[in-house]
């Protein structure tokens, strides 16, 4: 008995033993059921395809923190009462190490989805999941994004660490020093480089399946613009003729969109200004109040993504921005408000012409609004009621269009020595600018109102703006009205006589005063083109990047000179508040380092 | 034994105590510690024989029910010796009665520990302001403070609070032409939301209200002309001047000339109407202004003009509830005082061109914003290539004295300065002003290059530009035009509305021509010549 209830253990535990090691192989190991894991994600092009917007919808998210770091910092905007001290420490660029507004992991979090994702679609191409067409459109998409971050990160932080590996969540790069840590101009030259190389620069061809109808928005604005992004980096390395060619191409793409030229509309807002009863006028305004999908606005913009309340994040600049009592962080600066004022409107009757106030983008009701005695940005959410938030708050995050696009071709142009074409793009359009003023014209009109002469060969530079009556003849250009006579303002200038030798009256191309180079002439022209910047894309996140760019161009020319514009461009803002200027804007005049903020993991 | 007894007496005696030491701990929870709280204010003044007086005074009064009520109230009731101390001309008859008891209480209940640094102001029944602090009430000590009973607060006064009149009594109780005068904007009239309805009309729904009821007395110079300096307010601080009979008279020979009519009996009687009017605007000043330290300038509230007040002129100082009275033989102020100076009694008249012109032919014209070289922003009247021959921009200034007026007036022309072709000067648009009718007022001819000045070098010769023709600036500066009488007090507050008032117009050129005879004005200005 005894005996036999031994060995019963024994066998029982000899049967488990031998069940133990010839168990089921996976009897414990159970797929989820509610989520998919990483290596099942990626198995056909619709996967790739919500990858995308997966990115796209987590980079949404950073829309008030690019608009906050690229505003607050510089002279347009600036803090009410209800801001907290971390929104204060922005405006006062004293920027602590736990400021929430400066911690670079959200930027990461895209980068990191970003690098799976570019990794993924490398495996799906190699194992036939993809074809070599679909992986192009969508391999370069999640690249130029990435390209799109990390030139913001450097314009931020100056100094970042250059994270390219495919990683598989955020927490591992918590120990983020074991990365290569890039200052700003190599990682702009890296980044350049990098996308450079993209297999396909092209906005996503109709047709394709990344092209569709989301959530009632189309998608087709919502990818980033690769030409324009390549544009970009240029001008930050100094590349100003590669600059130049893909903002040409840009210029030029109505006409692939419409070769027939028919659809005015199309590469006239493109040209900024055209159809005068698009976008010109009191009607600048519809860029930004019109709905996403309507028609006048689509011809302006051309990377936008829906801000919709229904899908997270919904629209984080009512939070920032409107005027009521919980919200209302950010307001507009006396000084932006100054420069609208301060603007001559034109008037084909001379007694009219030259009246202050450029209502059009800075009258009540457009780029800015007053409510209950308070101004507040308009332009970031345009239609907003806070009596009925509910139904006014979606809104748009633009983050390129035409305007934008002028202004850059315009820097560009100047700083390779093309000041007139900088000067026809911001003020009246190149049509204007290129018509000889000596009265009467010339028998021979063929080669006027072409940005052509003796300085400009480049056909990147080059412009046909022609317009005549008998034959009626009307190029593409001659729609051009430029920046200022789109909104009816008088052009500004550059006082010639500091420059030129205005003895000769009669003489279109007058020399430079004996002693002068261009060189002046080219800063004051810069200084023009980036106070309408002020004027034309206050508020919407370009302008920190702006001052930082022709900064750093300055100080690389004359140490000092980038730096002293720098500080007296933001003080300019507390000055005219009548407070005084932060030490953290005094300091930007000290050191290049100071204009950045600490890189501090949270 | 022994021990057991003690025992037992020790024990009845610990138990003993052990009751004995129970307190009603719950009955002294609730307990009032003041025995005071059960009475009432007026109970509490009854029972003090030193307010006995006052007592009686509260019974007569009926103002002792009022503190028997259950609403909180604060009483500085004035001691027997105080009463007696009492000019009897307070309490004479049952209104100065009601007036002084009612000096002596507010509602709510006032401890010295809320009264404010320097005073609490603390309205009393009668609707006075008295001034109260944590040792006085309107400089008066308190004998016994802080009785704190059922109904509110007893403060103990060795000296009677005596109702003061608001500088509007004062001046009723005044024999003053001034008085007399102001008593004339006394009306009365039917306040419906008092009156008694009788009835419905059946035809509208109207209500019917019975026409003796809700019938209210108002002071029309009071409450409609300047409500800002409503003497009769106890809630504001006045300094107000009272003119002596002869200073009022002095005042009307200096200023009936500006204000004349004509010459039959209705005009000579608007013209006393109005001057008198224009003397008594002007006499009230905010806040209180001490004799001993007048400033150099006080101005009036209304109409803003400049006084000059002296001491020496003062015949009376009367102390009032809303402030202080002048009684004054004389008065300085400034009467007129150059062109830019709007602080005066006989004021420059501005007409800013874009306002209110009026044009037959009808006109639409331009209002054209322009910075002055100074920054600051100006608008004018602008309207080119209208088509009319002496095209005419009728005004109508609110108020014009009987008066010579030296007249200005400003037009800025910043466009077309240029001399182009083959022409030889600008081409200028000659205007002028015309008083009354559009036909020429003597002295008043066309102006030939209105709103331009020729450059001119230091040697007084023309500068002229490359082509060898003469160059022009905008001309920013004010252009003297000449005199104008105006015979008659104009305004649109007289009888007749609009038809009462002074047209001023400005024509334009004899021509039909486009760009010949553009009207542009930025305003005119009316100074007056005074002595």
């Amino acid at each position: 008995m005894k005996r036999n209830l031994k060995s019963l253990v024994k066998g029982v535990l000899f049967v488990s033993l031998t069940l133990s090691t010839l168990s089921c192989k996976k009897m414990f190991d159970l797929e989820p059921e509610d989520a998919l894991p990483a290596e099942m994600a990626y198995q056909s092009v619709y996967d790739a395809d919500a990858a995308i917007m997966g990115i796209y919808g987590k980079f949404t998210s950073l829309a008030d923190r690019y608009v906050v770091l690229n505003e607050l910092r510089g002279d347009l905007e600036d803090i009410t009462l209800n801001a907290d001290k971390y929104l204060r420490e922005i405006n006062e660029h004293n920027v602590s190490q736990d400021n929430p507004w400066a911690n670079p992991k959200p930027w990461y979090e895209v980068i990191i989805n970003c690098n799976d994702a570019m990794r993924n679609f490398d495996v799906m191409l190699n194992n036939k999941r993809l074809t070599q067409d679909e992986y192009k459109v969508r391999y370069s998409e999640v690249a130029a994004l990435r390209t799109w971050i990390y030139l913001q990160l450097g314009i931020q932080y100056g100094e970042v660490y250059y994270v390219t590996d495919p990683l598989v969540s955020i927490s591992d790069i918590n120990d983020i020093n074991k990365f290569p840590k890039l200052n700003l101009p190599t990682l702009i030259s890296t980044l350049t480089d990098f996308a450079e190389k993209l297999p396909s620069k092209d906005p996503i061809p109709s047709g394709n399946s990344l092209r569709i109808t989301l959530d009632s928005y189309n998608t087709e604005k919502v990818f980033i613009n690769k030409t324009m992004l390549l544009g970009d980096l240029h001008l930050w390395n100094g590349e100003y003729a590669l600059a130049a060619k893909y903002y040409k191409i840009l210029m030029e793409y109505g006409s692939v969109l419409d070769p027939t030229g028919l659809q005015r509309e199309y590469y006239a807002s493109f040209n900024v200004g055209g159809n005068p009863h698009d976008l010109g006028g009191n009607d600048w305004f519809r860029i930004f109040n019109q709905g996403y999908s309507e028609r006048a606005q689509n011809h302006e913009n051309f990377w936008m993504i829906p801000l919709d309340i229904k899908f997270s994040p919904g629209n984080p600049f009512v939070n920032l921005f409107a005027p009521s009592t919980d919200k209302y962080k950010i307001k507009p600066s006396l000084l932006a408000v100054k420069n609208w004022n301060d603007q001559l409107r034109s008037n084909s009757d001379a007694a009219l012409n030259g009246q202050p106030g450029d209502l059009n983008r800075g009258g009540l009701g457009k780029s800015y609004d007053v409510a209950a005695g308070l101004p507040y940005v308009n332009k970031l959410i345009p239609g907003f009621n806070s009596s009925s938030p509910f139904t006014t708050s979606n809104g748009k995050w633009i983050l390129y269009r035409t305007a934008l696009l002028h202004l850059r071709m315009a820097e560009t142009a100047n700083r390779d020595g093309i000041d007139k074409l900088a000067y026809a793009l911001v003020n009246l359009g190149i049509r204007e600018a290129y018509t000889p003023k000596l009265r009467p014209l010339p028998t021979d009109v063929t080669n006027i109102m072409i940005s052509t002469d003796a300085a400009n060969k480049n056909p990147d530079y080059v412009f046909y703006a022609r317009q005549g009556e008998i034959p009626r003849y009307r190029d593409k250009y001659s729609y051009n009205v430029g920046i200022r006579g789109r909104v009816g303002l008088v052009p500004v200038t550059v006082d010639s006589s500091a420059f030129f030798d205005m003895s000769n009256k009669g003489r279109e191309n007058k020399p430079l005063l004996p002693g002068t180079t261009r060189a002046g002439l080219t800063v004051a022209m810069e200084n023009i083109i980036i106070n309408e910047a002020a004027l034309e894309l206050a508020f919407e996140g370009n302008r920190w990047q702006d001052l930082v760019r022709i900064a750093l161009r300055r100080e690389k020319d004359q140490p000092g000179k980038g730096r002293e514009f720098l500080r007296n461009t933001i003080a300019k803002k507390f000055q005219e508040a009548n407070q005084p200027v932060p030490a953290g804007v005094e300091k930007l005049s000290a050191d290049v380092k100071n204009w950045f903020l600490p890189f501090k993991w949270q | 034994m022994n021990i057991s007894l003690r025992f037992i007496l020790l024990s009845v005696l610990g138990i003993s105590l052990f009751f004995s030491s129970c307190e009603k701990k719950w009955d002294s929870h609730t307990e009032l510690e003041n025995p005071l709280l059960d009475e009432s204010l007026l109970e509490q003044i009854k029972n003090d024989p030193e307010l006995s007086k006052f007592t009686d005074l509260l019974t007569m009064t009926r103002y002792d029910s009022v503190l028997a009520s259950s609403n909180t109230f604060t009483v500085w009731a004035p001691t027997n010796a105080a009463i007696d101390a009492v000019d009897p001309s307070y309490l004479d008859t049952e209104a100065e009665r009601i007036a002084f008891v009612g000096n002596h209480i507010s509602r709510q209940s006032y401890l010295t520990t809320v009264a404010a640094t320097p005073f609490s102001k603390i309205k009393a029944t009668n609707g006075k302001n008295i001034l109260f602090t944590k040792a006085t009430v309107d400089g008066i000590s308190l004998i016994t403070k802080d009785i704190y009973v059922r109904n509110g607060v007893l403060h103990t006064i060795g000296t009677a609070i005596l109702p003061k009149p608001s500088a509007w009594e004062y001046l009723l109780s005044t024999s003053t032409l001034q008085k007399t005068l102001l008593n004339s904007y006394n009306e009365e009239y039917q306040d419906t939301s008092k009156a008694e309805q009788i009835g419905v009309d059946p035809k509208t729904g109207i209500p019917i209200l019975d026409p003796t009821t809700g019938i209210v007395k108002r002071n029309r110079f009071l409450n409609r002309y300047n409500s800002a300096a409503d003497i009769s307010n106890e809630d504001s601080l006045f300094t107000y001047i009272v003119l002596t009979d002869q200073a009022f008279n002095n005042e009307k020979n200096k200023l009936s000339k500006y204000f004349q009519f004509g010459t039959d009996q209705t005009s000579l009687d608007s013209a006393t109407n109005l001057t008198n009017f224009n003397i008594i605007k002007d006499l009230a000043f905010k806040g209180i202004l001490e004799s001993d330290n007048f400033p150099a300038d006080a101005y009036s509230i209304g109409d803003s003009v400049r006084f000059h007040l002296n001491k020496a002129h003062i015949v009376a100082t009367k102390r009032v509830s809303n402030g202080i009275v002048y009684m004054m033989n004389n008065i300085s102020y400034d009467l007129g005082n150059g062109p830019n100076d709007f602080y005066t009694k006989i004021k420059p008249v501005v007409i800013q061109g874009e306002r209110g012109a009026f044009f037959s032919p009808s006109r639409t014209y331009n209002t054209v914003t322009k910075r002055n070289p100074d920054g600051s922003t100006y608008q004018q009247l602008y309207l080119p290539n209208h088509g009319v021959n002496a095209l005419a921009a009728r005004y109508r200034p609110s108020f014009v004295n009987s008066v010579k007026y030296k007249v200005y007036w400003r037009v800025v022309r910043d466009f077309n300065l240029s001399v182009t072709g083959t022409a030889t000067d600008l081409v200028h648009f000659p205007q002028r002003l015309a008083f009354k009718t559009t036909a020429v007022t003597s002295g008043f001819n066309y102006i030939a290059e209105p709103g331009v000045v020729r450059r001119i070098s230091s040697t007084g010769q023309p500068v002229l530009d490359s082509n060898g023709k003469p160059t022009f600036d905008p001309n920013y500066s004010e252009i003297y035009l000449g005199e104008y009488t105006v015979d008659k007090v104009y305004g649109n507050n007289l009888k007749n509305g609009e038809a009462s008032t002074l047209p001023i117009y400005l024509v334009g050129n004899t021509t039909t021509g486009n760009g010949t005879n553009t009207l542009l004005l930025d305003y005119i200005k009316l100074v007056p010549v005074l002595p």
